[in-house]
């Protein structure tokens, strides 16, 4: 909300503006920034044109004298044609500045020299929205001929102002007006000046009463809760006066009419929206106006003040008259029944209706409006009266019509103010300070919440205020937070993590140690994703999480994260990025199934994802020593077995990786096909790894293992097997055939080509074996290797190589 | 014979002056020393000469060969330390050319700050407690007091996954999911990715981190937030730093503030300083004492119980530490940026 600095001063004595706002925002109502208005603008003064005569050097310009107060009568050359004998006009004296930072210097037009210069509107960096009374590029005439000469025309026009942005919360609808600002800058200990009143409010000029003219009917009283209305008759309608344009147009407002303007100055000043009405256009029942609150008939239609029209639903609320929807209550009048420069009579509306209703036709509709934004907050119905003759008072001080005598006032529930106990003592244990009982009352009355003994009576604006915690609040905000101690509180707790996060912290400082960079994507996916992955049309992976109000195109949850790597990698390798090494921690969502959660809600599991795309030297093997190392640092056991499945990879590059014979993660190269769908044109490397599967697999108590005194027993072992063999299954046969004295193999050589006939590979392991109890024989040794030997000529047709 | 001995040892002294290399050397010495060498002759004349000459003669052999074993030391050491001089001039090598083999990867800047951040907390006795990303509106609004009618329930301000489910657009699910579990005294801190439908731009982003704090136990008061809140701000920004709380709203929290710091990046309230826009003190997190109806709802007996929370943006925070003014960088992971941390 803005609210000028000026308005302000009106009410208040303001000597520190910097301490008001220091004291505003440090008591809740934050002050944002201060726009400063029209700040440049310097030495700009009334002036009376004394002669005009042509310029007897250029056609164009005129030469006029202008009598700029203190007996000093000056020379000033001007284009404009607008002028005559005795206009006061704003004149820029040499070294003044105008709108944009602009300087004026006296100047010499053609042998005449100019005492500064003449000013339009435009020149004061206003239009004729601002001055409505005026041309746009003629120069300003002042309108009273009596102004003193000399003075400063931005005090004049209210040119210069400061206008505080202020940031309210959601809980202090009450804020939400000047004179609700009012009453907090009261609470902060301002006193208020002592204004009078230019002229008694009075009606005398219609003997009518309103009652006799209008009748109002509530049909849904949960939803409007009062509904006030007053008549103006024989308005006269024109421009409002430049005070209230100016504050309209600071507070962000742009003005239309009087009777328009006014009814936005009131609500600005209290904060309750009031709407007029056209009387003319409103239909008569039993000779009077009737006016009915009520729901909308099915597709009932409405044009609207935007000329729009809208189709209305039953749940929207409509002020019609017997006839027709005559506006969408609390959102926008009807075209039909708006003001027009012929309207004459006038049915001003002051009504309180319920929030969410408001909200959700507004919604509905696709209108949002100052009225409704403030419904939507929420207004205190007991303002109705009081603010619709605050504009009553303001339309016969403007004397813009003849206010008719009386109101309706339709008010089906009176809301009275709510008193609750409050524990004064609960009060300072919520804040942890002792402040006496006698203090915090007197912060409370400065609030306008009255207390007797321990019984509050809250104001009906103070809805919010319903128990000792919000006591507290009020009370602390004047009080102010700086007075409180800081202290520790004495809870007995220590602090921990729990195994996933050490774990998952583990993972990252190996990772880190390995050269990977960590990287941290979105969880969101385009699901056109599984056509760039090559994915199956009924893979589960298709079954994804789907956003019902996605931003863009992203509107599923992941339920990979390959392709939030290869983005990665793509974006790096655009950039023409090297040696990229990375790894991410990070979810993945899906669907889940019967068994999974019993309320059907999506299952979240935690990945570990590494995605290479190196320079050089780099293989398949070297991504699989990257994952041993990791493994072995986790104490984990792993597998890799082949894997063909897999859509995003090599299919002869791919392994499946296990603990247990349980499949935790995938690694492989990344299918060619699929990375020129990421626009890669370099090998990439992969592997993911369910990271709940490795959590739970992991020990963290690790035990030391003695170290076996006994000598080692190294064996080479060099051997031609067909190449469909695959490693793991010589392997598994070295182990099975060595029991529990194989400490180590290790295959150091592996060669195909030359020497080797077609279809088959040589391999060269080297074995070593240990027992913890004793020295190994050769005897004992032999014995094992004849047994590996036999079973892999046996199981696999291996051939031992000389 | 004696003179037999003066001639090997000048002979001997002479020669050794110009051998040059270990091969001679060792020749030599085999020459002196060896079984056939001068020496062991010399000592073979031992034999024939008469019995009263035989210890004079032995002693001066033995003096001979205590002088030519020092000799041949030397001449070692000095051989040695020559060759050893001419290999390393010819192994010299240009020590300022880099070769790199080895990297060593970085732990994402987020994360980096993250830890920092619960390190601090967890040195101050609070366990990390997370949850998921995908709530209910239970948890994410109804038993954090957040009225059924509310902006933030919008779809304009939270993703929604069918009816049923949504994306958390705050930790504080995990607040409530931890006072349900009814272990009285809480001390936690709860990180995590949160999700708000906001464009991207530099200072926005649909996701985003946070980290929320909630103590809840008998007697806790606003005071203890505020010393909770003092401790670790000067733990992370610095002794100097000074905290201030001004009056907020949250619905989950009453009395709530928000706590702005001095600003660690200027003198005075500079009014070209990026960090606080001359302001002096820069907004950090939300907080508060926790709202009644939050413990009530929780199972958690307002009358007996109260506890303070707050919560704060992780990117906000990082952005501030290392200076970075386009949020965008934590999520695009130019490598070039990585490695920075
Ligand atoms: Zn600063």
């Amino acid at each position: 909300m803005n609210i000028p600095v000026s308005w302000i001063k009106e009410y208040f004595e303001i000597e520190d503006l910097k301490e008001l706002i220091e004291k505003l925002t440090m008591s809740g109502t934050k002050v944002e920034t201060i726009h400063s208005i029209g700040k440049e603008l310097d030495k700009i003064v009334t002036g009376r044109i004394v002669n005009i005569e042509k310029h007897p050097n250029a056609e164009k310009l005129l030469v006029t004298n202008v009598d700029i107060g203190r007996n000093k009568i000056v020379n000033i050359v001007t284009a404009a044609k607008n002028l005559k004998k005795d206009d006061i006009v704003p004149v820029a004296l040499p070294d003044s500045t105008i709108y944009g930072g602009i300087t004026i210097n006296e100047r010499d037009f053609f042998g005449i020299k100019s005492y500064g210069m003449l000013c339009s509107i435009t020149e004061l960096g206003y239009d004729s929205t601002d001055f409505p009374e005026n041309l746009e590029y003629g120069i300003y005439v002042f309108e009273n001929k009596n102004l003193k000469l000399g003075e400063d025309v931005c005090d004049i026009l209210h040119l210069k102002d400061d206008v505080i942005e202020l940031e309210l919360t959601t809980n202090r609808p009450d804020c939400y007006s000047v004179h609700g600002i009012f009453r907090e800058i009261k609470a902060l200990g301002y006193k208020e000046k002592n204004i009078k009143k230019n002229k008694e409010y009075s009606n005398k000029s219609i003997t009518e009463h309103t009652k006799d003219l209008i009748n109002i009917k509530i049909e849904n009283p949960d939803e409007c809760y009062r509904y006030v209305a007053r008549v103006v008759k024989n308005v006269k309608i024109a421009p409002s006066p430049n005070w209230i344009r100016r504050r309209l147009i600071l507070s962000g407002i742009r003005p239309k009419n009087n009777i328009v303007d006014i009814t936005n100055y009131v609500m600005l000043e209290y904060g309750q929206p009031l709407h007029a009405f056209d009387l003319r256009k409103v239909a008569e029942n039993n000779n009077k106006k009737e006016i009915v609150v009520r729901f909308a008939k099915n597709d009932e239609n409405i044009t609207t003040l935007d000329a729009s029209k809208h189709i209305l639903q039953k749940s929207n609320l409509v002020i019609a008259d017997n006839e027709k929807a005559l506006a969408i209550a609390g959102v926008i009048g009807g075209l039909d029944s708006s003001i027009t420069d012929s309207t004459t009579d006038v049915i001003f509306e002051s009504a309180n209706f319920l929030g969410s209703s408001i909200r959700k036709t507004s919604k509905e509709i696709g209108i949002r409006t100052d009225a409704s934004t403030k419904y939507e907050k929420g207004i205190d119905p007991n303002l109705s009266l009081f603010v619709i003759n605050r504009c009553m008072e303001l339309i016969e001080e403007l004397c813009i019509g003849e206010v008719v005598e009386g109101w309706v006032d339709n008010y089906p529930t009176k809301i009275e103010s709510h008193t609750f106990k409050c524990s004064f003592e609960n009060v300072n244990k919520i804040l942890g300070t002792n402040i006496p009982k006698k203090e915090m009352i007197n912060i409370l009355q400065k609030l306008e919440i009255q207390a007797k003994d321990d019984i509050l009576y809250i104001p009906t604006f103070r809805k919010d205020i319903t128990n000792d915690a919000d006591i507290a609040e009020e009370i602390v905000r004047i009080y102010g937070f700086e007075n409180i101690e800081p202290t520790l509180d004495n809870v007995v707790a220590i602090g921990r993590k729990t195994k996933k996060q050490i774990v998952e912290e583990n993972i990252i400082d190996i990772l880190k140690s390995l050269g990977l960079n960590q990287i941290m994507t979105y969880s969101f996916e385009n699901p056109k994703v599984f056509e760039k992955l090559n994915i199956e049309l009924n893979n589960l992976l298709r079954d994804t999480v789907n956003i019902s109000n996605p931003l863009g195109e992203s509107s599923i949850m992941r339920s990979t994260t390959i392709s939030s790597m290869l983005n990665t990698i793509s974006l790096n390798y655009n950039r023409r990025n090297n040696d990229i090494y990375l790894f991410e921690i990070g979810k993945i969502y899906k669907n889940s199934k019967f068994s999974e959660n019993k309320d059907n809600k999506p299952i979240e599991k935690l990945m570990l994802t590494i995605g290479i795309m190196p320079n050089k030297n780099f293989d398949f093997y070297e991504l699989k020593s990257i994952t041993d190392e990791l493994f072995r640092n986790l104490s984990l056991n792993v597998d890799y077995r082949p894997y063909k499945e897999c859509s995003y990879t090599h299919p002869g590059r791919t392994a499946n990786i296990l603990i247990d014979k349980k499949e935790i993660g995938i690694i492989g190269q990344v299918n060619p096909l699929v990375l020129e769908n990421f626009e890669i044109k370099e090998n990439v490397y992969i592997c993911i790894v369910d990271m709940d599967e490795i959590i739970s697999f992991i020990d963290l108590d690790k035990t030391y293992i003695p170290i076996i005194k006994y000598p080692k027993v190294t064996r080479d072992i060099s051997i031609k097997v067909k190449s469909d063999i695959w490693a793991y299954q010589i392997e598994e046969i070295i182990k099975n055939c060595s029991g529990k004295l194989i400490e180590n193999l290790n295959l150091f050589d592996i060669y195909q080509g030359n020497q080797i006939e077609d279809g088959y590979k040589s391999m060269a392991y080297s074995l070593t074996f240990r027992d913890k109890e004793k020295t190994l024989s050769d005897k004992e040794i032999n014995i094992i290797m004849e047994k590996i030997i036999n079973t892999l000529k046996e199981n696999l047709g291996v051939m031992l190589r000389v | 014979m004696i003179d037999d001995i003066e001639q090997i040892r000048l002979k001997t002294k002479n020669k050794i002056e110009n051998i040059n290399n270990l091969k001679d050397f060792e020749d030599f010495k085999v020459s002196i020393f060896g079984k056939k060498g001068k020496l062991t002759d010399l000592m073979k004349n031992l034999s024939i000469l008469p019995k009263e000459e035989r210890p004079s003669f032995g002693q001066t052999v033995n003096i001979l060969r205590d002088e030519l074993e020092n000799i041949f030391f030397l001449k070692q050491q000095s051989l040695k330390q020559s060759l050893i001089k001419e290999a390393f001039e010819k192994e010299t090598i240009d020590v300022t050319i880099s070769k790199k083999n080895h990297h060593l990867g970085t732990k994402h800047p987020l994360i980096t700050v993250m830890d920092e951040i619960k390190n601090i907390f967890l040195g101050m006795g609070y366990q990390i407690v997370e949850g998921p990303d995908i709530e209910t509106s239970y948890y994410n609004f109804d038993a954090l007091n957040i009225p059924k009618v509310h902006p933030a329930r919008d779809g304009q301000d939270t993703f929604y996954i069918g009816t049923d489910f949504l994306l958390r657009s705050q930790t504080s699910p995990v607040q409530v999911r931890t006072m349900e579990r009814g272990e009285l005294p809480i001390k936690i801190i709860a990180p995590g990715r949160v999700y708000r439908p906001d464009e991207i731009d530099a200072t926005h982003s649909p996701i985003f981190h946070q980290i929320e704090g909630l103590v809840v136990d008998k007697g806790i008061n606003m005071s203890n937030l505020k010393g909770a809140l003092l401790s670790f701000v000067r733990e992370f920004f610095g002794k100097d730093v000074k905290i201030r709380l001004r009056p907020h709203h949250f619905p989950f929290t009453e009395p709530s503030a928000e706590m702005d710091i001095s600003c660690f990046s200027c003198i005075n309230n500079d009014p070209s300083c990026k960090v606080c826009r001359g302001e002096g003190y820069i907004e950090l997190l939300g907080c508060g004492m926790v709202h009644p109806n939050v413990l009530k709802m929780s199972g958690i007996n307002p009358n007996v119980y109260s506890g303070f929370a707050f919560g704060m943006g992780l990117e906000r925070i990082a952005m501030q530490k290392y200076n970075i003014e386009d949020l965008r960088l934590f999520y695009e992971n130019d490598i070039r940026f990585l490695k920075q941390f």
